[in-house]
């Protein structure tokens, strides 16, 4: 058994938990030394009784006859008792099922049947089988399961069986089994179980019911493969993603990220309560690109394009973009890829490019943009929109140093305008999701005017933070003030993630925070749905996302963010 | 049953229902049904719109077999002193309209 195999299944239950692994075998309870196994072949044609001799006098037909109706109404007796100790511990809706139970045992036609193979002169046991499999043909798959059970049940009475007394599991127990029949859930202390595994079954099958309405994490249907799973091991259900993981300590989500290059998290990562969670990379060479596809990144939330000016000799032209945005594209043929337009100033200084007065206030990003570099935006924008015709792909692009609608209108006008010229000129083009950045405090001041205008929000939280707290990102004096854990840092990007939600577009954070695995509780919690993160940090950040509590997290950040002082916030984040 | 008859009593009912409750006509709605047929004083048959012989509903193995999914439309047919009641009772059901 290789450790951190990875069964799949149909997951039923949106819930995720360990366990050790126990095997549930009613089925070899119920089959009784010289018993029928209920998955027998029976023939329809009359059969002799047991030892050998015809079973056809009056005598014997009457007491066969007192034996089946005496077995059906102890029958009915159980099935009704166990209806009500499911309706207390896993409520109405998966105790239903017994009424149905209740009304196939008083089945005219299925009673008739039973009678007439008695009046052939078979004895009880086999007319119950004979007359269930004609059942079970005539009713289909959808309520094979329910007849067998049914069947199983009267066979038991019949030979006299006590019905199974439940098993003494130990609690955080993951029961295995070929399939769980409604009156095996009833045969178990469900409050102990800490997950559900099965061969067989799908999502309307009883155990899938009792499973979601007790909230237990289950997964069906999972076919031969769970038969090689021992007793006595450890395993993850994990009901969200529809996976068993056999001995997972080497995945586990509690490990601290440093030593997991032997077996990446590559799908999405999901909170303990089942929320999807993005974790995109952020890169600017095609390394970065190489290094984020194989450390499992679920696309590119920040595509930086300044790499390519700067390694230029030359000011690239429109078909150098355009071939460096396809690149980025093919990298990633199966999720979302966003470029932020060219963002020089500050500290961004490209030689080709005007670059603005310098400073983190001499003008930058967007800014320039729509001014002295309008020709080289134009440029990239007719990059994008071709590479947006390429086929594969999703390709999303943002505005940096946004501030205000007018910012974003004009911006996005830029590409439209484009993208109308390029298209009657013949060329392929496509519209990409447009988003915008918001790192300024202004942004965050218009969030949701903006947020009603884009398809995206992406928190790039370096510069936000550097102009929140005055003080560059770059002065290692003012270092202290920039801190993530400042209420005035939360309460920008709670008012970002907030209006994000209100305008349901998906809010990303993309700057040094979003990398930070201890900080992704808080984030989440806050409503961000994206987080962009180096690519040596994404599995890092995956771990730390498949171990946060999403409902627990938001109800944290809802304090820290009413939280006065750093210390404050901290406080509450230890808890997370 | 004569103490029940007035203008509702029409012996014969016939009605078309679209089963409304999600997931068809599964366990529960199923075993509803049939119980409400068995509680009534009349025979009450139903047959699927697409389908051909009307089956007895006093029959869960009947019912069940039909095989009939959510949006599907099938047709009640009643005769009998209660006929109007099972119809009423039964379409509730159906429809997701009945409260038990």
């Amino acid at each position: 058994m290789t450790s951190g195999r990875r069964l799949s299944g149909e997951g039923v239950s949106p819930e995720r938990a360990r366990g050790t692994t126990c095997w549930f075998a009613t089925e070899k309870r119920a089959t009784l030394p010289g018993g029928e196994r209920a998955d027998q072949p029976t023939g329809t044609q009359p059969t002799v009784a047991a030892g050998g001799q015809p079973s056809t006098g009056d005598v014997e037909r009457t007491t066969e006859r007192a034996r089946f109706e005496r077995a059906r109404a102890q029958a009915r007796a159980e099935v009704r008792a166990d209806r009500e100790q499911l309706a207390a511990t896993a409520g109405a809706d998966a105790a239903a099922v017994f009424d149905a139970h209740a009304q196939f045992l008083d089945d005219p036609e299925l009673v008739a049947a039973v009678e007439d193979a008695l009046d052939l002169g078979l004895v009880a046991e086999h007319a119950v089988q004979v007359a269930v499999d004609d059942a079970i043909t005539e009713v289909g798959d959808r309520y094979a399961a329910d007849l067998q059970d049914i069947r199983r049940r009267l066979l038991r009475v019949l030979r006299g069986r006590d019905p199974p007394v439940p098993a003494d599991l130990p609690t955080g127990t993951v029961v295995l089994a070929e399939r769980l029949r409604p009156s095996d859930t009833v045969a178990l202390d469900l409050g102990r179980i800490a997950g559900i595994a099965t061969v067989a079954g799908g999502r309307t099958a009883h155990a899938s019911i009792v499973a979601r309405s007790l909230g237990i994490p289950a997964v069906v249907g999972i076919g031969e493969s769970l038969r090689d799973v021992p007793d006595g091991v450890e395993v993850q259900v994990a009901g969200c993603e529809g996976v068993v993981v056999v001995d997972p300590e080497e995945r586990a989500g509690t490990s601290d990220g440093e030593d997991e290059a032997e077996q990446p998290r590559l799908e999405p990562a999901t909170t303990t309560d089942c929320q999807a969670v993005r974790v995109a990379a952020n890169a600017g060479t095609t390394t970065e690109l190489e290094t984020a596809a194989e450390r499992g990144a679920d696309g590119v939330g920040l595509f930086r394009t300044e790499m390519l000016f700067l390694q230029a000799e030359r000011r690239p032209t429109e078909a150098d973009l355009y071939e460096a945005y396809v690149s980025l594209l093919d990298a990633f043929p199966d999720e979302r890829v966003v470029v932020r337009t060219l963002d020089v100033g500050d500290d961004k200084v490209v030689p080709a490019v005007r670059s603005g007065g310098g400073g983190p206030l001499g003008g930058r990003g967007i800014q320039l943009s729509l001014g002295p570099n309008r020709d080289l935006f134009e440029r990239q924008l007719r990059a994008l929109v071709r590479a947006a015709a390429a086929p594969g792909g999703d390709l999303g692009v943002m505005f940096p140093m946004v501030a205000s609608v007018e910012d974003f209108e004009q911006a996005r006008g830029v590409l439209r305008t484009v993208l109308a010229e390029l298209a009657d000129e013949g060329v392929a083009v496509d519209e990409p999701a447009v988003g915008t950045m918001v790192e300024t405090p202004a942004a965050t001041m218009v969030a949701d005017e903006l947020a009603d205008r884009a398809e995206f929000l992406s928190v790039g939280t370096n510069d936000l933070i550097q102009y929140l707290m005055a003080a560059a990102r770059d002065d290692e004096s003012a270092a202290d003030r920039h801190d993530p854990l400042g209420p005035p840092v939360l309460r920008a990007v709670d008012r970002t993630t907030a209006a994000a939600e209100r305008a349901d577009v998906p809010v990303s954070v993309c700057g040094e925070m979003a990398g930070d695995p201890s900080l992704a509780p808080l984030l989440l919690g806050l409503g961000v749905d994206e987080l962009s993160v180096p690519p040596g940090a994404v599995q890092a950040v995956k771990n730390a996302v498949a171990t946060t509590d999403h409902g627990n997290a938001a109800a944290v950040a809802e304090r820290a963010v009413d939280a006065p002082t750093r210390e404050a916030v901290a406080e509450l984040v230890e808890e997370l | 049953m004569t103490d029940h008859l007035d203008a509702s009593d029409a012996r014969t009912v016939e009605r078309v229902v679209v089963v409304g409750v999600d997931g068809g006509l599964h366990a529960r709605p199923a075993a509803r049904l049939v119980e409400q047929a068995r509680a009534h004083d009349c025979e009450l048959r139903v047959r699927p719109i697409a389908g051909d012989e009307p089956v007895p509903a006093d029959s869960m193995l009947a019912v069940t077999s039909l095989g009939v999914g959510a949006g599907e439309r099938i047709r009640l047919l009643a005769d009998g002193p209660e006929a109007y009641a099972v119809v009423q009772a039964v379409a509730a059901t159906l429809t997701g309209g009945d409260p038990e």
